[in-house]
């Protein structure tokens, strides 16, 4: 097996230098920037933009929010705004990887994203890529991958946006953004703040007493920040912030109401990257920096940095297209249960090829990381896009994919396990798409090996992490896009259904907490100055840890909107209920969710461009 | 718009076919045997099992088949009182009352703070409570004993408690209460609900139980099985280097009363063992008569069947292996997650 991945990735190699070698008559390109950083490469995988009306509606709302209407994904959350993890494609919290700007989120101390600290708003384009894709994104990515990015208005002008909400349960939400842009230079700086009494009213089941929610209080508020600046046609400079600050009190258990814990978590993350579309190629070069910081309790507090550096050179050509780079991050890590600072070094290094032959795509891609301490595994991957047909395309991929231990695997005191290795996993997947303009379709399926799969075990006394579950999971997603436009009626729907079946191959049970069935769907109509937008989603049962089978639920939120103004100055107002059906549902076991609830947003946007 | 007919039709007929995908179907009363299963610590996934042993069959959740609800907390106890059964729950901290067949009858839902263990004198129900957690110094502040009225479920009174009480054990009217983070047991008169008095232990006095001349014997987590005289208050036997869990330790008397089973982990800490001794023993047993992985409950029915909950390393529901008084293997039955006592009828 080591024999032949050192074979292909020679052969990558080579391709590369045959091609650096005739590459002098090639006419220089702009700069394209695009919403995910391999785009291109992604051949042989389903890559879902949320629409951008959808953006809108769930511009007061959480990442885990967002995600759960739009896809067939998982958010197992710990209460209303309260931490909230991933399970895409029935895979665990940590094997989706978070991406802003390029840079992976996810928290180095638990390998994982809280879903609830990603405001919708500090995004300008949120994609999903579904499916494993290693040797794009490296670790993490085996169920799929989120990708959070800025997208620069280079309209000339002034842009200005205004958002001020009020809702149920005393929830204050204030969103600002301004956009300049003038020749060369494109500014963009948004604002946030929302806080929430969040003392929505549940009922306990064994007496039928209602309780106003307690200790479930959060607000945050954040800031970000866009630089861009067009040197030349072919130099391109982008600088991007993001700083979060959240402060909540831990939704409790039904029933418990002397809890009183807190939590407080901060994130600052920078970026800035120049691009250079020049005759040898086009080359980017990314520096970051992220600095993650958590207070449990006012008393344990856990903090990282990374320092991260990309430098990648791709380079098209009439048939071929290459992407070779090298990531280098270094991370420092303090927790009050580490024995001391850690620090670590990861390199990533990278080739992605993908050949056009017109009516078919194909990629070989190839990634190796290497971690201070330890070896992860090579990993290729093999996508195909086939176009059968003007309207039908067949899709394709083999890949390989590992996920890094966490910062807490290793060095949490007592318990870490310096020994523990990364978890591996293998994915094939296919897909069938339609495009006939108005209507689009795709069906996918896939299957994935995990295993590896690192799990705390009680083995002396307290918890070590140990490679020891292997899971398959197997499943098929539907989805439908339908547009219609009748006179000044718009109609936009799409709808999504999936089924996964997730297995422990130890116990043979499906995983705790992973349906079987999910199914969203969206509604987006616009007539005049009138718009509506509905969602709705099913989710169908699941198992607990133990015995207990959660019922499944269906959730719908409806929003309806008018505007009144020009195109220069625009007044909008928006009134939304959520969870109109007043469902009674839990996403983790005994933690409430809140009933039908209200909110309405008035709007001002200025357009001087 | 045909098109968009058809899609609804789809959703509409997944939606319907997939609500509809499982039945209960209701509890059997037949369970000799109840499994009380603690739960995952945080998620408040306590459940009860019961097991038939006639026909050697185990169910899962009869608490919520029963009442259309699950307990909804970690159950730390259930015990049976008169007619009654009464569960002690933390995270939420609540005290139930239920029928013995585990119908809900009342609860009280504050007033507790980490309530561990209960022992009744008439009416009147003694919950000891651990108190607040401290993140700070990993221990528990405000600790307490709640007396609660056991025919309206009311507190009667909480009475401050200066240590972290853990077991409570009630006979020859007294109530006996073990300090576990120190060195003594303190005893309450049940009258006033005043202390009475005190008997000096090593460090960790924990389990208490009596055996069958009236004595009793209380397992210290620091390693000594201590037997008392409830009358005199004095202690009759000490015996040193016991191997315990260190921690909530579990301990039963055979049913005879003469022979008492406890839990402890191996040298090494990677397995656990059940240790038998005799109640004339002078010295701790060294061997083991029973060893498996995660073992965390204990019970003996009245053949002198043990009964060992295995948490199975927290990972989903337990297991319960089934020994006779020699080590002999009887079976083994799946139960919730982290079995942690039975109740016998």
């Amino acid at each position: 097996m080591r024999k032949k991945l050192v074979c292909i990735l020679a052969l990558q190699v080579l391709v590369v230098l045959c091609v650096q070698a005739q590459m002098d008559s090639l006419v220089l390109q702009e700069v394209e920037i695009y919403g995910i950083p391999h785009a291109k490469y992604a051949v042989g995988q389903k890559v879902v933009e949320v629409d951008s009306a959808i953006l809108q509606q769930y511009q007061n709302a959480n990442l885990g929010d967002l995600i759960s209407a739009v896809s067939p994904v998982y958010i197992k959350s710990y209460g209303s705004n309260m931490a909230a993890t991933i399970s895409f494609r029935g895979t665990g919290a940590s094997h989706t990887g978070v991406f802003w700007n390029g840079l992976n989120i996810n928290s180095l101390t638990l390998g994982q994203t809280d879903f609830s600290l990603l405001p919708v708003f500090s995004a300008d384009e949120i994609n999903v890529q579904y499916g494993a894709s290693s040797t794009l994104y490296g670790s993490d990515a085996i169920g799929g991958t989120i990708h959070l990015s800025s997208s620069p208005d280079w309209n000339e002008g002034t842009a200005l946006y205004l958002n001020q909400g009020y809702g149920s349960y005393n929830t204050h939400t204030t969103r600002a953004a301004l956009n300049f842009s003038k020749a060369k230079i494109q500014l963009n700086t948004k604002a946030y703040y929302t806080s929430s009494d969040n003392d929505f009213e549940y009922q306990l089941p064994s007496t039928k007493q209602s309780f106003n929610q307690n200790n479930a209080r959060y607000s945050y508020y954040g800031l970000t920040q866009d630089v861009n600046i067009r040197l030349t046609s072919n130099k391109y400079i982008s600088i991007n912030g993001w700083y979060n600050s959240n402060e909540r009190e831990l939704q409790p258990v039904i029933g418990n109401f002397s809890d009183n814990t807190q939590q407080r978590d901060e994130n600052l993350r920078l970026t800035a990257a120049y691009h250079h579309n020049a005759k040898y190629g086009n080359m980017v070069a990314r520096t970051g920096f992220i600095n993650d910081y958590q207070l449990y309790d006012k008393a344990s507090e856990i903090r990282s940095r990374q320092y991260i550096n990309q430098l990648q050179w791709d380079k098209s050509f009439k048939r071929i297209a290459i992407r070779s780079g090298v990531n280098w991050k270094h991370i420092k890590a303090k927790a009050d249960n580490y024995d001391s600072k850690k620090t670590e070094d990861r390199t990533d290094g990278f080739v992605l090829i993908e050949y056009d032959l017109n009516k078919i795509q194909l990629t070989t891609n190839i990634r190796k990381t290497f971690v201070t301490g330890y070896s992860t595994p090579l990993v290729p991957s093999l996508g195909i896009d086939y176009k059968v047909h003007k309207h039908i395309k067949l899709t394709g991929k083999l890949s390989r994919n590992y996920r890094v231990p966490t910062l807490n695997d290793r060095y949490w005191d007592p318990g870490g396990n310096p020994l523990i290795r990364p978890e591996l996993s293998y994915n094939i997947e296919g897909g069938l798409g339609s495009n006939f303009g108005h209507f689009t379709m795709n069906v996918n399926y896939y299957k994935m090996w995990v295993t590896d799969w690192i799990v705390w075990v009680p083995v002396s006394g307290y918890s070590t992490p140990l490679n020891v579950k292997r899971v398959n999971s197997e499943g098929v997603e539907l989805m439908a896009k339908w547009k219609q436009a009748i006179g000044k009626l718009k109609m936009n729907i799409q709808g999504g259904y999936s089924y996964n079946i997730a297995m422990d191959i130890d116990v043979n049970q499906q995983l705790p907490y992973t349906p079987k069935h999910n199914v969203n769907a969206n509604l987006f109509v616009k007539y005049k100055h009138w718009n509506m937008i509905s969602s709705i989603r099913y989710v169908g049962q699941r198992q607990t840890l133990g015995s207990t089978m959660l019922k499944g639920y269906v959730l719908s939120d409806l929003e309806i909107g008018r505007s009144v103004g020009n195109s220069k100055n625009q007044l909008h107002i928006t009134v939304a209920a959520k969870n109109i059906l007043n469902e009674n549902y839990q996403t983790l076991l005994n933690r409430a969710m809140p009933g039908r609830n209200y909110q309405i947003n008035l709007i001002y946007q200025l357009k001087n461009q | 718009m045909k098109l968009i007919k058809h899609l609804f039709i789809l959703f509409t007929v997944l939606l319907l076919s997939f609500s509809c995908e499982s039945d209960n179907n209701g509890p059997s009363f037949s369970n000799n045997v109840l499994i009380i299963n603690e739960g995952n610590f945080l998620s408040a996934e306590g459940s009860i099992s019961g097991y038939n042993s006639n026909t050697k069959t185990s169910e899962q959740g009869l608490y919520e088949s029963v009442n259309g609800f699950a307990p909804a907390t970690t159950i730390q106890a259930l015990v049976k009182h008169n007619e009654n059964l009464i569960l002690i729950g933390n995270n939420p901290d609540k005290v139930e009352l239920l029928s013995t067949s585990l119908e809900f009858k009342a609860s009280i839902l504050s007033g507790f703070t980490t309530p561990y263990s209960f022992a009744a004198v008439g009416n009147k129900g003694y919950v000891t409570n651990w108190g607040t957690f401290n993140a700070a110094t990993y221990g528990y502040d405000n600790s307490s004993i709640v007396v609660i009225d056991l025919v309206n479920f009311t507190i009667l009174k909480t009475i401050p408690w200066d240590n972290q009480p853990q077991h409570v054990l009630a006979s020859n009217n007294k109530i006996f209460v073990s300090n576990v983070n120190s060195n003594s047991i303190s005893i309450l008169d049940p009258e006033t609900d005043e202390i009475s008095g005190s008997i000096d232990t090593p460090f960790g006095p924990d389990k208490m139980e009596l055996d069958k001349n009236g004595k009793m014997w209380v397992i210290c987590t620091s390693g000594a099985l201590l037997k008392i005289d409830i009358n005199s208050n004095a202690i009759e036997a000490t015996i040193d280097n016991v191997s315990t869990l260190g921690f909530n330790e579990k301990m039963v008397m055979s049913s005879a009363k003469d022979k008492i089973y406890y839990l402890s982990y191996t040298a090494d800490f990677t397995g656990t063992l059940v240790f038998e001794m005799d109640i004339n023993a002078t010295t701790a047993p060294t061997e083991p008569i029973i060893s498996g992985t995660a073992f965390y409950g204990l019970g003996i029915n009245d053949q002198n069947i043990l009964f060992i909950g295995d948490h199975n390393n927290y990972q989903g529901n337990g297991t319960v292996f089934m020994y006779d008084l020699s080590g002999n293997s009887l079976g083994e039955f799946e139960s919730g997650i982290v079995p942690n006592g039975f109740i016998f009828r």
